[in-house]
């Protein structure tokens, strides 16, 4: 049951890290140009799906390791502060850059140097965040707690069902 | 200031920006769906251009939805570790379940964004029920673990849910009294109709009247249940300050040093009338519990706020229902009064959520565990605090304006084919 918890942990955090470093890559090459058309519609598309992914991780994490969380949290507030504020600046102007009505106006590109700082910001903090999460979980000997795993389980199938066709159709419509 | 108010203060600012989109993203599209059947079943291309703006803010949306989720998860993580221990076997499932949802509302979304010129209308309209039913489901296992806060006693009770319909429904009432405000400010503003005409500020009146009907029912029923399951809560907002039966309903007044109710207009009577159909009815007043155990009597204040405001809204919605004829000719002073109407729907949902909120204190959990005790210790967010409010704003801000700019150059498009 553990084994099959951290699947439900591990495997959206993967799928979720890939996504961040390629976003990441985009960000950068969108240094050298400042203009948005490389890569932007990939990051309009699964932006969204991405961070959804991340947040169900980080939810099925919180569950299963509540009794875990008051003795590792105060570790857990300067990275976590970190990646918020990276995170926050993020949305911001991908808000900025990408809702603007003249998509391919040349920003400066510093503004897209900043995006790309965020991103890596962004991918260190939640690295050290999840050293600490692992640290914790070995040093204190921790058993995660599986109680809700049948509702995560049970709500996995179907909601993979429901979202496997659209993710399929928008993915395939990115790359055509 | 103390480290658990520091905590308080920064997870209300967060959920306090969270809520409004929350709001927006159950209501905006639930109305996509309602106008875009319209627009499918009369071949109304205007109804359907219609559509393509409320889609437009509903992907922003989706996206300052997701960075404010997204650190409102992680500062609960941190904060309130405590809690989490603590509630984890009642409400954990449900936060499993909720990810599924906004899962659901934001792939659905993504789908009906990219497809809206190359599917027929028929089919764009069904994929587009997901993203309602992902909204709304994401809104009703998060109010499932709000209400079990409130009202411990089982995760399924009354409370659970008059807290979930009545507060979806606020939302969506909510959201739709903003789009008449934003319609009317943009006509006030453009000094034309084209874009926005009569016919869409009716429509969205006749939805407003029905939907103020039913929230104002639920949110009676909700008082009659909060008399029996949270006494102390409705004895707070009401100023009740002794146990009696004939309770009178204060408008205005406060708790005087010597803990006595004083002051405002009083209706003898009223409030047993209104919490159990009865003068004879008893209503639990503060004298009930110790005053350190007491929340702040703030939320009268916040109480008689909301009730103006709901009688603002009110009387607008029936001034929508009543001049319709004059409403053609669109008069400034009426454009005025509904743009207005639309920001006080906003700040309704507001104080909805400070009253549920406030009035809860001094428990996170009723009767079990107390927010001092909810939050983490040896943890100190005094100085780092600050900077989270300011990043809120500057989001917000930039919400603004990728909303502004996505409707900037939208015009009714009489070509679209349905």
């Amino acid at each position: 049951m553990v084994a099959l918890l951290y699947l439900f942990i591990l495997t959206p955090l993967i799928v979720y890290v890939i996504t961040f470093i390629y976003e990441t890559y985009l960000a950068i090459m969108r240094v050298k140009t400042g203009k948005l058309d490389q890569g932007q519609a990939f990051v309009m598309a699964t932006w969204e799906i991405s961070h959804t992914i991340f947040v169900y991780s980080v939810t099925v994490f919180i569950v299963s390791h509540a009794d875990l969380l008051p003795i590792i949290a105060p570790q857990l507030l300067l990275p976590s502060s970190i990646f918020i504020i990276a995170l926050i600046i993020r949305g911001t102007m991908y808000l900025s850059l990408f809702y603007n009505d003249t998509p391919n106006v040349k920003h400066n590109r510093a503004w897209h140097a900043v995006f790309a700082l965020t991103y890596i910001i962004g991918l260190l903090s939640a690295v050290w965040l999840i050293v600490i999460a692992v640290l914790g979980i070995i040093t204190q000997g921790f058993v995660p707690n599986t109680d809700a795993l049948i509702y995560t389980a049970a709500g996995f199938i179907p909601a993979l069902l429901i979202c496997g066709i659209p993710i399929f159709t928008i993915y395939r419509h990115q790359y055509k | 200031m103390d480290t658990s108010v520091a905590g308080r203060v920064l997870m209300g600012d967060s959920l306090g920006f969270h809520i409004i989109i929350a709001m927006l993203s159950i209501g905006i599209p639930l109305l996509m769906n309602i106008f875009e059947f319209h627009a499918w079943r009369k071949k109304d291309p205007r109804t359907a251009s219609f559509v393509r703006l409320l889609t437009r803010w509903a992907a922003v949306l989706v996206i300052a939805g997701i960075i404010s989720g997204t650190v409102i998860s992680l500062q609960f993580t941190v904060l309130w570790a405590p809690f989490l221990a603590t509630a984890r076997p009642f409400i954990g499932q449900f936060f499993a379940l909720e990810t599924y949802a906004f899962l659901i509302e934001a792939v659905f979304l993504s789908w009906y964004i990219f497809s809206a010129k190359t599917m027929s209308p028929g089919k764009h309209f069904l994929i587009g029920i997901p993203i309602t039913i992902g909204a709304i489901g994401s809104a009703i296992f998060i109010t499932i673990i709000n209400a079990w806060m409130n009202n411990p006693a089982d995760v399924w009770t009354t409370t659970t849910l008059l807290e979930i319909t009545h507060s979806v429904f606020a939302y969506i009432l909510a959201t739709t009294i903003l789009i008449i405000g934003f319609v009317s400010w943009r006509i006030l503003r453009t000094k034309t109709s084209d874009a926005f005409p009569q016919w869409l500020i009716m429509r969205l009146g006749f939805i407003a009247a029905i939907l103020i009907v039913v929230v104002a029912l639920l949110g009676h029923q909700s008082a009659v249940n909060i008399a029996s399951t949270q006494p102390t809560k409705l004895a707070a907002i009401e100023i009740l300050d002794k146990t009696q039966s004939n309770a009178p309903l204060r408008i205005g007044g406060e708790i005087n040093k010597n803990g006595v109710a004083e002051g405002g207009i009083v209706l003898p009577g009223m409030l047993s009338i209104l919490a159990g159909y009865s003068p004879d009815y008893t209503v639990r007043g503060l004298d009930e519990v110790a005053a350190d155990k007491r929340p702040s009597t703030i939320v009268h204040a916040l109480f008689d706020i909301k009730m103006l405001l709901v009688g603002f809204i009110t009387a607008l919605i029936i001034g929508i229902l009543i001049f319709y004829k004059e409403l053609k000719r669109q008069p400034k002073w009426f454009l005025y009064i509904t743009t207005i109407g639309g920001i006080s729907g906003m700040v309704l949902v507001e104080l909805g959520w400070m009253l549920t909120e406030i009035g809860r204190q001094p428990w996170a959990i009723t009767g079990k565990l107390m927010t001092v005790d909810a939050f983490t210790r040896d943890i100190n967010v005094i100085h780092i605090g600050y900077i989270f409010p300011i990043l809120f704003v500057i989001l917000f801000t930039a919400t603004g304006y990728a909303l502004s700019k996505t409707t900037k150059h939208w015009r009714i498009k009489e070509s679209i084919k349905w």
